[in-house]
């Protein structure tokens, strides 16, 4: 494996994201402690991301709303607005692409490049432009840490080690020693588990575990995993490859007025149908339906094998079939979340036609309307045609949830 | 097809001020539609009515008369096609394909 012998990657993590985008969209939370929730009119949730004010203060993301409040009682909660977060990463890393190109977009605020030769000798100057570029074009409230390291997994260390705002180059010489000082919270891929089986095995600081050797660090993560991540703390040049998609789904926590079997059916119904049009949109199909619940008295969950299909009719029938099984199995519990899931995926051009129904008419007439359907809502950017009825439940902002993997389009809020 | 005055024969005036007199300078006014990649995913949001069109670069390409214009005159010289709307367009590339996820925490 090679060892970069020059800084070869830069690492940028925009500072509390959400909560930075509010400040520079809405003049009036500027300077002010910031809590970005899910949805409005209930303080049964938490903050999911806090503005820089906020966190001086003492909150954190992913923190209760009354935790957050009695920390910081001038906290002001605004309503999460996915589509805004959409646009402006679009245009942030627009921007960003002006100075270099983007080498992976690892989430919504978070994104690493690779230095050419003449940047790798000024790294300072490169954040300095990407800086001044997004403070000029894009505005000042929206600021981001840079890191700077051989390979991507130091690149992001060294970023947190300056936020907000700030720069951190870590050279090549300066590694593994400059990691010794840190804690396992600040090594993405060291969870609190981790640090649990880690000291188990009496190793309680940064420096032992840097000690330990490659094959060491690979039977105490029991896979192939620790052995990664080791090489990456030495700074070789290793990275997470490319996942290949395996699933499409989309969940939602209930609202307290949706939780009846029959409510959730409508919220299961809505999942599914916005699950398959991302499908379709890639050009896939699935063979297996999975519906898991979080009930009164823990999960309920089920799987439902289909023919290899992608129209909405097959899907919402294979819903329906599962939905009679949560009747009689779960008749008067209630329902909390709720998750749809889509797996066993092939491609439209790799699809095994099942032998038995011998790629029925009645599929492909479902398949020709959910297309026809699916043009007529492009067209008219919006639901105006759907199977059933369509009614999207309170909060909204159903399918554009924003994962680690998926920044949505805008057609997921359709 | 994404209504455009750009299908007219005559262009307006690049907007390179903006409505207080400062410079309008951003990624739009550094970039023609020929240094996209033809893969690339091109977003038109409609300011009035949110009615949002993706076009591939490739498509828009197609168009002569719209390869060597900035994006922002490219912007500028789009409409919405919704019927009795043609109201101005936000123009943005979309950068989806280069997303990767984390692997067991290695970035």
């Amino acid at each position: 494996m090679r060892k970069p012998k020059t800084i070869e990657c830069l690492y940028l993590d925009f500072d509390g994201f959400f909560a930075s985008v509010m400040q520079q969209v809405y003049p009036h939370l500027r300077n002010k402690p910031v809590g970005v929730v899910p949805f409005a009119g209930t303080d049964r949730t938490a903050v999911i991301a806090c503005s820089k004010e906020a966190k001086k203060a003492g909150c954190k993301n992913v923190m209760k709303i009354k935790d957050a409040r009695a920390i910081c009682p001038s906290l002001i909660l605004v309503p999460q607005e996915p589509d805004l977060y959409r646009r402006a990463h679009n245009n942030l890393l627009s921007e960003i692409s002006a100075i270099i190109p983007i080498d992976a977009i690892k989430s919504i605020d978070e994104l690493t490049c690779r230095l050419d030769a003449s940047q790798r000798k000024n790294p300072q100057k490169v954040a300095e432009q990407i800086k001044t570029r997004l403070k000029k074009y894009i505005g000042s409230y929206i600021t981001a840490s840079i890191g700077f390291a051989p390979n991507r997994q130091l690149a992001k260390i060294a970023g947190k080690q300056n936020k907000p705002d700030g720069v951190t180059i870590w050279q090549p010489d300066m590694i593994p020693n400059v990691l010794k000082s840190l804690s396992f919270d600040d090594i993405p891929g060291i969870g609190k588990r981790m640090e649990q089986r880690l000291h188990r095995a009496q190793i309680f600081t940064m420096e032992q575990l840097l000690n330990i050797s490659p094959k060491h660090m690979r039977k105490l993560w029991h896979s192939v995993a620790g052995e990664r991540l080791w090489y990456a703390l030495h700074g070789y040049d290793i990275f997470a490859q490319k996942s290949e998609r395996g699933m499409f789904g989309h969940g939602r926590v209930l609202p307290p007025d949706s939780r009846t079997i029959k409510k959730a059916k409508e919220i299961a119904r809505l999942l599914l149908i916005k699950a398959a049009r991302r499908l379709r949109r890639e050009g896939y199909y699935a063979a297996r339906l999975v519906l898991w619940l979080a009930i009164r008295d823990g999960s309920y969950s089920d799987g439902l094998k289909m023919p290899i299909v992608n129209d909405d009719k097959a899907m919402l029938d294979a819903l329906d079939m599962m939905w009679l099984k949560v009747e009689e199995k779960i008749p008067h519990n209630m329902i909390f979340r709720l998750h749809i899931t889509l797996c066993d995926l092939s491609f439209a051009n790799a699809r095994q036609i099942d032998m038995f129904l011998d790629d029925d008419e009645e599929r492909q007439k479902w398949e020709k309307i959910t297309q026809a359907v699916d043009s007529l809502n492009k067209k008219y950017s919006k639901t105006i045609i759907s199977n059933g009825e369509w009614k999207p439940p309170k909060g909204g902002n159903v399918g554009g949830k924003i994962s680690f993997t998926r920044i949505p389009n805008a057609q997921d809020f359709w | 097809m994404l209504a455009g005055k750009s299908a007219l024969p005559v262009f307006q005036t690049p907007k390179i001020f903006g409505d207080l007199g400062f410079l309008l300078m951003n990624w739009k006014r550094e970039l023609q539609l020929n240094d996209i990649e033809a893969e690339q995913v091109l977003e038109f949001t409609c300011k009035i009515c949110n009615s949002v069109y993706y076009k591939k670069a490739a498509e828009v390409q197609e168009c002569v008369e719209l390869r060597f214009l900035w994006l922002d005159e490219i912007e500028s010289n789009a409409v919405c096609y919704q019927r009795l709307c043609y109201g101005n367009i936000r123009l943005a590339v979309m950068h989806e394909n280069g997303a990767s996820g984390f692997v067991a925490g290695l970035a």
